[in-house]
């Protein structure tokens, strides 16, 4: 089950949006679930409550709380590194502020449906990635994370401890098995003792890269040159698999 | 040969190959080479040279062998053929006249006069010439512009490497001449000789500045056209919405009607045609980063005059922290090769410029239809342009654009599309390298 929210004071435009998703939805393996929101306390005051949202459709143009506010909100207060945010405008010019939160796409007003779907396929296939458990084993139990918690892999010693969010967890191992166990394209190498997850890195420079949680992690003088390039090719692959954007 | 000298002259050449380093650096750009090659050619170097000197020691094949083997070293790095040249020859030069000058000042302070000892005068000569020429290239080393293998002109090439050369030619006809009574002379010949041309080394670098500035001065040209056709678009887009806000009247009583009437179809038609007359066109870059908007609207103009379309995908905000003169330089030069590649095709003629900002990193994707046919030239790839010389602003300046923000750019195609891809961090300021 796929959750949809989405958020626009323009009720009009809100119903036609959940109806084109509920079409796509016909055209893909994934049950889709939408909910609409006019305005932005409303959504806030919604996800407090504990509810998560897959993606999220949000107008930048919001009367009260803005798409920016609530955008930062979501990354900032909650923590949320992983609701796939979707910007809706009718202006095809952004600002800084924007992409500071991270949004999968902007959508510009009225809303194609060919280019939505594309939006949703590209959302779907992240959400799917996210959904997925990395696994580990301390002495005879077996545990799980998902992917979409862990901030970075750092080696200790003889152990490899998990970033997340609000706890660390360890366990006796390697990183550079922990780093064949994932895809590439997703936890990069940044270090030899550091393996960080893509989507939890909110700034990326030559020489460090700034995490979800603000730690500053340098990368080595051997690795700058290879993570420019698996960013590269990262984008590079997106591109192939695409056609619209 | 006693075992002073010899262990003397060891020691005192592999300073002076390290001083050799220091003056190809002064040339030469180092960043995209192969380190360990570069040391391993420099020890052969020094074993070489060395083995010379104790076999067979003698001035004209140490002069000869000395010559070549600098040009070998200048192998390691990129440049013209021209850069290659002058170093070889200025380096030599300036070094040999360090020597020269050595010789003749230490035979005038008749120093194994003073010392029985015969050993003290080629010691002083091997010691005080090696120093000296390490002071040198201390301080040529602020002479950066030299650097740059922006391609002079032959003439202003030869003008430059005739007076090392004839310094060279001269300095050897009169250390042949030299006796006790024209000492002083013959040092005060070589010390204006030296002087000359650390001043052509000078002149060399105001030369490459006066180019530098000549293109720098083009591109800033292009970039002001590109702002005032800019203008104009932004003039002509706000001409289109003056109408429709005089003509909305008129459009509301059609609507009025068409609705009452029930042509829906009708309607929903007029009501595109003002979106799209609003809009105006789809095929302009409208992302509201001005800088980004003008080069790529200037470069849609240039490629619709050749009947080149170009699809535009920006997902950009407003303001960048890269310099607008790096972007003029990296798109600009970019599209210019895409549409001066398009221009071969009869059909297809479609560009696709890409370009995205993501957590502080400016992806830029541009591709293009290609005849198959590339021009390389040293394993590098070659823009195609007609007038190369007048196109020292090609891939390189796009090199070294994107090299000031720690970028990279990547450059392949298959037998029809040919991409080149661009990664530049968004730093508060270009990091400066040397």
């Amino acid at each position: 089950m796929i959750r949809i929210a989405v958020c626009d004071d323009d009720n009009i435009l809100c119903l036609q949006l959940e109806s084109m998703l509920l079409e796509i939805s016909k055209n893909i393996s994934e049950e889709i679930e939408v909910e609409t929101f006019f305005s932005g306390e409303e959504l806030c005051r919604f996800l407090t409550e504990k509810n998560y949202f897959d993606i999220l459709f949000l107008d930048i143009e919001l009367i009260k709380l803005n798409g920016v506010e609530v955008g930062k909100i979501i990354r900032e207060e909650m923590n949320n590194e992983t609701t796939q945010i979707v910007y809706i405008s009718a202006k095809e010019s952004y600002a800084m502020d924007l992409f500071q939160v991270r949004p999968l796409h902007f959508l510009i007003k009225p809303i194609q449906k060919d280019v939505l779907e594309e939006v949703v396929n590209k959302a779907l296939k992240l959400i799917v990635k996210n959904n997925q458990y990395f696994e580990y084993k301390n002495g005879i139990t077996n545990y799980i994370v998902p992917f979409k918690d862990i901030i970075y892999f750092e080696s200790d010693g003889r152990k490899v401890n998990i970033i997340l969010n609000d706890e660390i967890q360890n366990f006796y191992g390697k990183l550079s098995e922990v780093e064949k166990q994932l895809n590439e394209q997703d936890f990069i190498l940044i270090h030899k003792s550091f393996l960080v997850n893509y989507d939890h890195v909110v700034e990326y420079q030559y020489e460090y890269v700034k995490m979800s949680n603000n730690k500053v992690l340098s990368i080595s003088q051997n690795n700058r040159k290879i993570v420019r390039e698996k960013l590269l090719h990262r984008k590079q692959r997106k591109k192939q698999c695409q056609t619209i954007f | 040969m006693s075992n002073n000298i010899l262990i003397v002259y060891l020691i005192s050449s592999a300073f002076s190959t390290y001083t050799t380093y220091k003056f190809m650096c002064i040339f030469f750009e180092r960043n995209e080479i192969n380190r360990k090659i570069e040391i391993v050619s420099y020890i052969l170097y020094y074993i070489f040279m060395s083995l010379i000197f104790i076999i067979f020691n003698y001035p004209i094949l140490n002069l000869i062998t000395n010559i070549i083997i600098f040009f070998l070293l200048t192998l390691n790095y990129p440049a013209t053929l021209k850069l290659r040249l002058t170093a070889t020859v200025l380096i030599y030069v300036i070094l040999a006249i360090v020597e020269c000058f050595a010789v003749v000042a230490v035979k005038l302070l008749k120093l194994n006069s003073l010392v029985p000892h015969s050993d003290l005068e080629i010691i002083s000569i091997l010691v005080s010439s090696k120093i000296f020429s390490y002071i040198i290239v201390l301080a040529l080393a602020n002479f950066k512009m030299v650097k740059n293998s922006i391609n002079v002109t032959t003439f202003h090439w030869i003008s430059i490497l005739m007076i090392p050369i004839g310094t060279l030619v001269s300095t050897i006809m009169l250390i042949s001449e030299s006796n006790e009574n024209n000492l002083l002379i013959i040092i005060n010949s070589i010390i204006i000789m030296f002087f000359i041309n650390i001043f052509v080394f000078y002149l060399y670098d105001q030369l490459m500045k006066t180019y530098h500035d000549k293109m720098e001065k083009e591109l800033l040209q292009q970039q002001n056209n590109a702002y005032s056709k800019q203008f104009e678009l932004i003039n002509q887009s706000q001409e289109n919405i003056k109408m429709l806000r005089h003509d909305i009247k008129n459009h509301m009583t059609s609507l009025q009607a068409l609705i009452k009437a029930n042509d829906n179809e009708r309607a929903l038609n007029y009501l595109k045609n003002i979106y799209d007359h609003g809009n105006y066109s789809n095929e302009y870059a409208k992302s509201g980063n001005s800088e980004i908007d003008s080069i790529l609207n200037y470069k849609i103009n240039e490629a619709s005059k050749h009947g080149i379309k170009v699809n535009v995908n920006l997902n950009i905000p407003e303001k960048l922290s890269i310099q607008p003169f790096d972007l003029s330089v990296v798109l600009g030069n970019l599209i210019d090769n895409s549409i001066e590649a398009t221009l071969k095709l009869s059909e297809d003629k479609t560009i696709n410029v890409s370009i995205e900002y993501e957590r502080n990193v400016l992806y830029i994707s541009i591709s293009n239809p290609y005849d198959g046919k590339l021009l390389y030239k040293n394993s590098k790839l070659k823009t195609t342009h007609h007038d190369k010389e007048n196109h020292g602003i090609g891939l390189n300046s796009v090199k070294k654009s994107i090299d000031k923000y720690n970028g990279v750019l990547d450059i392949h195609y298959t037998d029809k599309i040919f991409y080149a891809d661009v990664l530049i961090y968004n730093n508060k300021e270009a990091i400066t390298i040397n």
